[in-house]
């Protein structure tokens, strides 16, 4: 039964990767400017994520690793950092590391983007297998009680994860509750539902009599 | 003639009293005296008047024609202050008197004659007539009577039960015309606190009034241009937009040069004028003329720029103008149009006005454009904090006067910013600066009609006491500054903790002086704005250098101290412990939102001592999850030489169990995986990390935002021996590599043996799994001669 409930969260855990990547560049996306020079990278890093989203990584990456040459501004270069690691986590792990390391050692002034890069940074080490560090990194987003609810709920998720991976279930609990609450405080829809799916499986509902 | 004859008996008589002024007319009740038909605003006068004087004196003021009492107070145009013929169209707006005689007190101004109930939203913000209103919170001001925070509830009365008013004639009028107050409108919706103060936006007007603020003035409104939508009904003209370095047009923003765009802000100019709705000028998309705040004038002005567009067309037709109108912004661009517009409507619509602000992109004086005479102006600048630098001070002062040369100081009213909280910029840390508001209006006096102030916070209760002082000062800036604090905080919070929070507002207002000079440079060049413009960094400035744990302690002693002091006062104690949720908690939360890392991390000091002096700093555990004791570690450093020299002693009491990989050459990129040590160095956006397993290989990596290399630190030396009781690591870096008197550092251990749980451990506390690769957990050394 444990056997077959790991199955299944290994499974959703899949899903939700590729959602994650989706919804982050969707995040992404809904963060740029709309003037001239942020208009040129918007429409070259969307051009990146529309390849990922197509399943051709390797164009994306190719892709996105040109813009590295370019001289965008440190938020920038830190967004393409943070989602070039992100995007090569199960790919390419070690060239994945060094772009979120050189990505946290660029200067930001976007909260939403200096806090995005832990995030990945936690999942890379969660899909490691680090999942202590995993909480650690994401602990720095859910330090910030102003933080993006999208992101805390990432945050919350990411947590909630790692602590069900290491058989932590109360913590694991408490983290899911975290999530669907930060889920359903974004302005717009937002899709928590994997979270109170995951929240179902752990809190199965009593047998009725 | 008779009646000139009265009026000339009546001036030798008051100023025969003035001589000789003295209190003589002292009295607990009296009859409040307006005209049968009284406007709504006299009416208001006369009930504000009655309840306060009722709550100071206990005494009874009965409203109506007069009768019951010896003595009366006598409001607006009641028959016996018309016989007086005091000259009120002599008084500018805002302005009353007060009369003074045996028996009676008479408070006068021009007022709306409308004598339907007062509408208190109208009344704080568009009523040009309400100055018998304004005489009686005068008067009410000469008994004691105060109002330091919005709400009855708030309002201080001194202990006195009879009313004295010197006898003689008193001529009130405000310094400054330009008085509006900061978000009393949605003061409901926007202040979380704001049930503490009053249960509606109603109090809240009534404090604004109480205050004697001005209300709407001339120039208030802000970019027009995106109000209007032209995009909705140009899309077939994107030739009428910006256009950007990237050959697009951007929607947001017009081509101020194309012949459109003069015309439609001239239509729509014309259409507001002559009362019509805004599709008689062709706008069929808009319901109404939304941002146009006065009939008298129409607001043409550009949208807000970002940061990194400007909205400056770059199409050839712009780009020809500024090579022949050179100018460091748009001015003169778009003031051709402005100029053109108001040109235009003078004839048609006398009197009438085109508006605009004096702000990106157009914040410079226009001088290859003459200006009309019917324009209006407001000059957007950083206001009181400015006082603070001296040389941009005087920039900005330099720039009122071109204007007030030209307009006249009466008509310079200024928009200023106290918000730095604008957009969580900076949100937490007091702006609170009742010193330099003070200073700077004494600089502005002769040259700006006033000031808007743009006071926000996350709290009212951060911006209260600046938006009181700020209201008496412009009413009068001559006030004593000293002693209208003292007044403020007594009557807040008591004679007892009073003088207590005084001090901590003085604290913050220096310590908000310290950190303005820290990321302000003070150049006369206004352009230059520094570190202003990062929000990471200044909340990191401020929370580090200003707002310190031993900082944030002080503030909590002195609250502590405070609640102590008014303890025997429920009301006094309410207000100073609405001090914690609403401004001190909100601080601490937001001060760890930034430094929740940083506060854990130690600074270190490092001497040029032997190893024998040296403090050997113990590694904790850096895991979350696993409380169990580790095998001990510890650190030590000092400088020689100009070489850091580490030595980190591992305790490990089955050294043949070591997971490391004997056969990892030294530079391996996987020694990270064995029993290991590693060292992180920061510094110049730089990550050093130097990985040295217990076998004595070791690699180096070096990471930046443009690299990551693997490549030895230029002269460092690794040595690992192994000691009795596990093994000694010596590290020498010569400083050179690391130059600065700081350097970010930390120290893990990752012990990995046979049959033993892998064990985490750190010199610094910040840096638990998960931030060990994360400069802002590392501690701080600090190097020593």
């Amino acid at each position: 039964m444990k056997k077959n409930g790991n199955r299944i969260t290994t499974a959703g855990c899949r899903i939700l990767f590729i959602g994650l990547l989706l919804t982050l560049s969707k995040m992404y996306a809904a963060s740029s400017d709309t003037d001239g020079q942020e208009m040129n990278f918007a429409s070259f890093f969307q051009e990146g994520v529309r390849l990922a989203g197509s399943g051709d990584y390797e164009t994306a990456t190719r892709h996105l690793q040109a813009g590295l040459q370019q001289d965008w501004n440190s938020v920038e270069r830190r967004r393409l950092l943070t989602y070039l690691g992100s995007l090569n986590t199960s790919r390419d792990p070690e060239q994945a590391w060094h772009w979120l390391l050189q990505a946290i050692m660029t200067p930001c002034s976007s909260e939403l983007i200096y806090l995005r890069t832990f995030l990945d940074f936690g999942e890379f080490l969660y899909r490691q297998d680090h999942c202590e560090a995993a909480i650690g990194a994401a602990e720095n987003v859910t330090a910030r009680k102003h933080a993006h609810s999208g992101l805390l709920f990432s945050a919350h998720f990411l947590i909630a994860r790692s602590y069900q991976k290491l058989e932590l279930t109360d913590q694991a609990i408490f983290h899911y509750q975290k999530a669907v609450e930060a889920g359903k405080n974004v302005p717009y829809k937002f899709n928590y539902s994997v979270a109170e799916k995951a929240l179902q499986q752990l809190q199965p509902r009593e047998a009725k009599p | 003639m008779t009646r000139s004859r009265i009026s000339i008996f009546l001036v030798l008589f008051y100023a025969g009293c003035l001589l000789h002024a003295q209190p003589l007319c002292q009295f607990k009740e009296a009859d409040i005296i307006i005209p049968e038909t009284a406007p709504g605003i006299v009416q208001l006068a006369a009930e504000e008047l009655q309840k306060h004087l009722h709550q100071l004196t206990g005494g009874e003021f009965p409203i109506g024609q007069g009768g019951n009492h010896e003595f009366s107070l006598i409001l607006g145009n009641a028959p016996q202050n018309q016989v007086l013929n005091l000259d009120l169209d002599s008084l500018p707006r805002d302005g009353f008197f007060i009369l003074t005689t045996g028996k009676s007190v008479h408070i006068l101004g021009r007022d709306n004659p409308s004598t339907r109930k007062a509408n208190l939203f109208y009344l704080m913000y568009d009523c040009q007539d309400r100055a018998t209103l304004l005489g009686v919170y005068e008067f009410l001001e000469q008994q004691g009577i105060r109002w330091p925070a919005p709400g009855e509830i708030n309002t201080f009365f001194p202990n006195k039960t009879i009313l004295s008013s010197t006898i003689g004639l008193q001529r009130h009028q405000p310094v400054f015309t330009d008085r509006m107050g900061c978000e009393y409108w949605n003061f409901m919706q926007r202040y979380q606190d704001s049930t503490e103060y009053v249960k509606s936006n109603e109090e809240v007007f009534l404090w604004g009034l109480r205050l004697k603020l001005s209300g709407r003035t001339s120039a208030i409104g802000c970019h027009t241009e995106q109000f209007l939508k032209l995009w909705e009904i140009w899309k077939d003209h994107p030739e009428r937009f910006q256009l950007m370095k990237d050959g697009k047009r951007n929607f947001n923003y017009l081509c101020w040069t194309d012949p459109a765009v003069e015309e439609v802000w001239f239509r729509s100019a014309d259409a507001f004028f002559s009362g019509e709705k805004p599709e008689t000028a062709g706008l069929s998309h808009l319901n109404s003329w939304r941002g146009q705040n006065s009939p008298r004038e129409f607001f043409i002005d550009p949208m807000d720029h970002g940061s990194k567009n400007d909205g400056r067309c770059l199409c050839p037709r712009c780009e020809e103008f500024r090579r022949q109108h050179p100018c460091p912004d748009d001015t003169e661009l778009v003031w051709t149009v402005i100029a053109s517009v108001a040109e235009r409507i003078r004839d048609k619509h006398p009197g009438k006005l085109i508006a605009t602000l004096v702000y990106p992109p157009k914040h410079h004086l226009p001088t290859t454009i003459k200006l009309p005479d019917n324009i209006a102006v407001r000059i957007c600048l950083p206001g009181a904090k400015t006082a603070a630098l001296p040389q941009r001070l005087k920039g900005e002062l330099q720039r009122i006067k071109e204007w007030s040369d030209i307009l006249g100081k009466d008509q310079v009213p200024l928009w200023t910013y106290q918000c730095e909280i604008f957009g969580r910029k900076l949100p937490g840390p007091p702006e609170v600066y009742p010193g330099l508001f003070a200073s700077y209006l004494q600089h502005i006096r002769p040259l700006a009609a006033g000031i808007s102030n743009e006071i926000h916070g996350l709290s009212h209760t951060y911006r209260n006491m600046d938006m009181y002082i700020q209201a008496r000062l412009l009413w009068n800036p001559d006030r004593d500054l000293n002693t209208e604090l003292k007044e403020y905080f007594e009557a807040y919070y008591g004679l007892q903790a009073g003088p207590v929070l005084q001090a901590l507002f003085q604290r913050f207002e220096e310590n908000w002086i310290r950190y303005w000079r820290r990321v302000t440079p003070d150049s006369t060049d206004m352009e230059k704005v520094g570190l202003a413009r990062d929000g990471q960094a200044l909340k990191k400035i401020i929370w580090s250098e200003i707002y310190t744990p031993a900082e944030m302690q002080h503030i909590e002693d002195t609250l502590k101290q405070a609640e102590t002091l008014c303890a025997g006062n429920a009301e006094h104690l309410r207000r100073v412990r609405m001090l914690r949720p609403w401004l001190f908690d909100i601080m601490k939360e937001e001060r760890n939102e930034v430094m929740h890392l940083r506060d854990l991390c130690p600074d270190i000091d490092v001497f040029s001592r032997p190893w024998e002096q040296t403090t050997a700093v113990p590694l904790i555990n850096a895991s979350r999850l696993k409380q169990e004791s580790l095998q001990f570690g510890t650190c030590q450093l000092r400088v020689d030489n100009k070489q850091l020299q580490i030595r980190v002693i591992a305790h490990e009491p089955t050294p043949e169990k070591t997971l490391t990989d004997p056969k990892r050459p030294t530079g391996d990129h996987g020694l990270w995986r064995d029993n290991v040590l590693e060292f992180f160095f920061f510094a110049d956006d730089t990550l050093t990390q130097l990985m040295v397993n217990d076998l004595g290989a070791w690699s180096c990596r070096r990471v930046s935002s443009q690299a990551v290399s693997w490549e030895p630190l230029p002269g460092v030396d690794v040595k690992v021996e192994k000691t009795e009781t596990g093994f000694l690591c010596k590290l020498i870096v010569p400083r050179a590599n690391f130059p600065g008197e700081t350097l970010l550092f930390n120290v893990t251990r990752s012990r990995r043996v046979k049959d033993s749980a892998e064990e985490n451990s750190t010199l610094s506390p910040g840096s638990k799994l998960g931030n060990w690769h994360n400069p802002e957990s590392f501690a701080r050394l600090h190097f020593k001669p």
